[in-house]
């Protein structure tokens, strides 16, 4: 028992798993399923095939390309925004009400928006995820901000620190963990919506894949595709929440020690 | 419960993306400038729409006559009311599951370290990927949606729940254990209201991300809808129409969450009052 | 003149290890008796709540055993009720005052509503918090809340009365106030005691015993007897010359092996009873 926590895998869990992998498997084989869900180890050798023949790894790279310029985009706008709001309270006045009207506005409703001015190319997916990411990092930033100790602050102009100095210097690292939060749902919300605008209006990508691959009825690579969808996705989660660790290394969640 | 504990309850409240935006302090002042802003800003539209008579931007007059022709009229019936029904069907479907469940998972440690792995993955999984096999196995027609809809808005209301089960804090299971309580019991009057807020907290993601599903299953594969409105309005080239469109999912999207807050503050008053205190 | 009451609460060679192997409590062996007020002090980390918790039964000993009038206890008994240190995270947000102190008394079936209410209003009253039935605790002070606990705990009408640690997260005059509650309520509802505690002043200003404990894994040092006058005063009995050389002569065990104390104290013991010798009696 003891081991086992030091180790820090979950055998019970992986163990179960890839039991409910195998009675998949079994099901699909003998006939249970319907025969539009082929057997795990079919659609895992279309991806594999697929990915080493480059039929779905090229869909890779423009997925991710648009992933992380839409979210890159989102970060420095938000960020940016979301100190200023948070900072002065005539910025945040002059804001709040646009906020709260554009917020509940679903991205994907955006896409026949940017289809129109933007076309169906990269550009157009690109602009729904900067949108789609945009709102939660803002928010997120905001509390960020709201949250910071006035102490921190005082400290500071006390040193003869203010303005913008204070901005960068003070301001942001403060609001970091709020940041950091609001930047890891901001990137799930973001592949979400890179998938689906591919699937929806896309011409490349692994959603655009997925949709091609239902249309040509190649079941095992549309499965395959998805199930990459899932990987990616617990990936980056895993990346960022690293990432989170590192970049807010100072407070205790980070250190995973009791305070 | 160690610090790292509180501090992951913590951030998963953090993590809820639907919050308000803290506005303590308003004034007179401060509501006229976000007033004005507004107002500002559909001037500046309307404005540069007349400049440029292009199609693709209608004024800010042209789209209001349209949306009231058009959502105040069979329209409405036609294209939004099966959106609300389906969402409401497949939210109501993933709330209940969900809840149950995660309770469940929460509760009973074991559990939820034996299923983990397999959450974590399949939470990661964008929904909007699972509508093609949706289609493949169910057609285009409303069941497939609703399915599509509870699978989405499944998992953050099973994880926040089992969240929110796991957290109690160990002084409260102590405590129903000294007074007697049964499992079922503790469950009930113990584990249930402690979990509530961040039970809320999932249900709220839930509901957005039901709230776009629709849109998108709708815009995919379907014959009726808002989704499939506004996707056929920009194929039409019926623009002023299509801004209606989006203009109409912002009003929705706006009350149902103004709802939702509304019944949160009801039922986790007491949530409410707490957390102010600690601050 | 102290006259013997009869045991309700025996611990027998109590062991206690966690599961990661450490060894809490390696033998304890105590009695508790009827109407008393016992508390147990050791250093931090000897493993008193943890002792605490065996004892009612919310943790499994390793070795040995706990009976409550003979019988061994497996499940936490209805006449043992715990109070917890922390009182925040024990009380239920979700409910008022008096919503928290009926809680528990919900589910008996063998007694009405009413009587259920009384029984819960006596309670609040006993606590001193009639006025704020209708508050919620996250409303009140932290010494209220804990007076929340306490009523919870009175309402259920237990026989004995484990108290972990309970105004350790109080301000010293708060704690001196509930400190004085705690013995108006053994009084008045003839409830049997049992505090743990690293506060010894306290510990001797509130019992008729005072169990020691050693560093872990925890053993029974000494077991003092304190023939203090009732009812205590916080300032009379507090400067008394007899409450000062029990609580030094507990305060030189604290933190100290079985053996080392023994050999200490017997010292002490034959010292204090020369100095006894030489003095006329009062």
């Amino acid at each position: 028992m003891a081991r086992q926590k030091l180790l820090q895998i979950n055998v019970p869990g992986i163990s179960f798993a890839i039991g409910c992998i195998i009675l998949f498997e079994i099901a699909a084989r003998a006939g249970w399923l319907t025969s539009y869900v082929p057997p795990p180890s079919v659609i895992f050798a279309a991806l594999f095939q697929g990915l080493i023949d480059g039929e779905i790894s090229s869909q890779i790279g423009a997925t991710l390309q648009a992933y992380f310029i839409g979210l890159g985009l989102a970060t420095c706008l938000a960020v940016l925004l979301g100190i200023l709001m948070g900072t002065y309270r005539p910025v945040f006045d002059a804001f709040k009400m646009i906020v709260e009207f554009m917020r509940p506005v679903p991205s994907v409703a955006m896409i026949p928006l940017a289809i129109l001015f933007l076309g169906l190319g990269a550009q157009m997916r690109v602009a729904v995820i900067t949108y789609a990411a945009f709102w939660p990092l803002l928010i997120s930033t905001l509390y960020g901000v709201r949250g910071i100790d006035p102490l921190a602050l005082d400290v500071a102009r006390n040193f003869g620190i203010q303005g913008a100095e204070a901005l960068w210097r003070v301001t942001l690292p403060s609001a970091l963990t709020g940041i950091m939060t609001g930047f890891r749902v901001s990137a799930t919300i973001a592949l979400v919506v890179t998938v689906t605008t591919e699937l929806v209006a896309g011409n490349s990508g692994i959603g655009f894949y997925i949709s091609q691959m239902e249309q040509a009825n190649r079941l095992p690579p549309m499965y395959a595709a998805i199930i990459l969808t899932g990987i990616l996705g617990f990936l980056l989660n895993a990346i960022f929440f690293q990432l989170d660790r590192r970049i807010v290394f100072w407070t205790p969640a980070a250190q995973d020690k009791p305070a | 419960m160690s610090m790292t504990t509180r501090a992951i309850a913590a951030r998963r409240q953090a993590l809820d993306t639907t919050r308000t935006i803290p506005d303590g302090g308003r004034t007179l002042q401060g509501t006229i400038l976000s007033v004005s802003t507004v107002v500002l800003a559909l001037a500046l539209w309307e404005l540069v729409a007349r400049q440029m008579h292009s199609v693709y931007v209608p004024s800010v007059t042209q789209i209001a006559v349209t949306f009231y022709h058009e959502w105040f009229s069979p329209t409405f019936k036609e294209q939004a009311v099966p959106s609300l029904w389906r969402m409401a069907c497949g939210y109501l479907i993933a709330g209940f599951c969900g809840v149950t469940l995660g309770v469940i998972i929460g509760y009973f440690r074991f559990m939820f370290r034996l299923l983990d792995p397999v959450l974590q993955y399949l939470r990661a999984t964008p929904p909007t990927a699972i509508i093609p096999v949706g289609i493949l196995l169910l057609g285009i027609g409303d069941l497939m949606k609703i399915l599509v809809i509870a699978f989405g808005a499944f998992w953050p209301i099973l994880i926040n729940s089992a969240d929110g089960a796991r957290l109690v804090p160990r002084e409260r299971l102590d405590t129903a254990r000294i007074f007697g309580l049964t499992q079922m019991e503790t469950l009930r009057r113990v584990v249930i209201p402690s979990a509530l807020p961040q039970i809320a907290a999932g249900l709220r993601t839930g509901l957005a991300i039901a709230f776009i599903l629709i849109v998108v299953s709708e815009m995919i594969g379907s014959t009726n809808g808002l989704g499939y409105y506004i996707l056929q309005a920009q194929r039409t080239f019926a623009i002023p129409e299509m801004y209606g469109g989006v203009v109409l999912l912002a009003i929705l999207g706006f009350l149902l969450n103004s709802l939702f807050v509304f019944g949160e503050s009801k039922v986790l008053g007491w949530h409410y009052g707490q957390t102010a205190r600690t601050r | 003149m102290i006259v013997e009451r009869e045991i309700i609460l025996e611990v027998a060679a109590l062991q206690k290890r966690y599961a990661n192997g450490t060894l809490a409590i390696q033998e304890i062996t105590l009695d508790v008796r009827k109407s008393e007020f016992a508390s147990i002090v050791g250093p931090s980390g000897a493993g008193k709540t943890t002792l605490l918790k065996t004892i009612c039964a919310l943790l499994a000993p390793t070795a040995g055993q706990v009976m409550l009038h003979g019988k061994p206890i497996v499940e936490p008994p209805p006449e043992m009720i715990l109070v917890f240190q922390d009182y925040a995270r024990s009380l239920f947000p979700w409910l008022t005052v008096m919503g928290n102190v009926i809680f528990p008394l919900k589910k008996r079936s063998d007694i009405s509503k009413s009587e259920k209410e009384n029984l819960c209003r006596e309670a609040i009253k006993a606590v001193g918090l009639e006025r704020f039935s209708n508050y919620y605790p996250w409303q009140l002070s932290g010494g209220m809340q804990q007076r929340v606990a306490l009523a919870r705990a009175i309402a259920f009408r237990p026989e004995i009365l484990l108290l972990d640690e309970p105004f350790a997260s109080v301000d010293a005059l708060t704690r001196a106030d509930l400190e004085d509650l705690t013995l108006r309520l053994r009084a008045d509802f003839d409830i049997t005691m049992l505090l743990v505690t690293h506060d010894i002043d306290e510990a001797v200003y509130l019992s008729d015993r005072v169990f020691v404990l050693s560093p872990p894994p925890s053993v029974l040092v000494a077991e003092i007897p304190i023939p203090l006058a009732q009812p205590r005063d916080q300032i009379r009995t507090r400067s008394d010359q007899k409450f000062l050389e029990l609580r030094n002569r507990i305060h030189k065990m604290i933190g100290k092996p079985k053996e080392q104390v023994l050999a200490e104290d017997e010292e002490h013991a034959l010292a204090t009873a020369a100095l006894e010798l030489n003095k006329t009696p009062s």
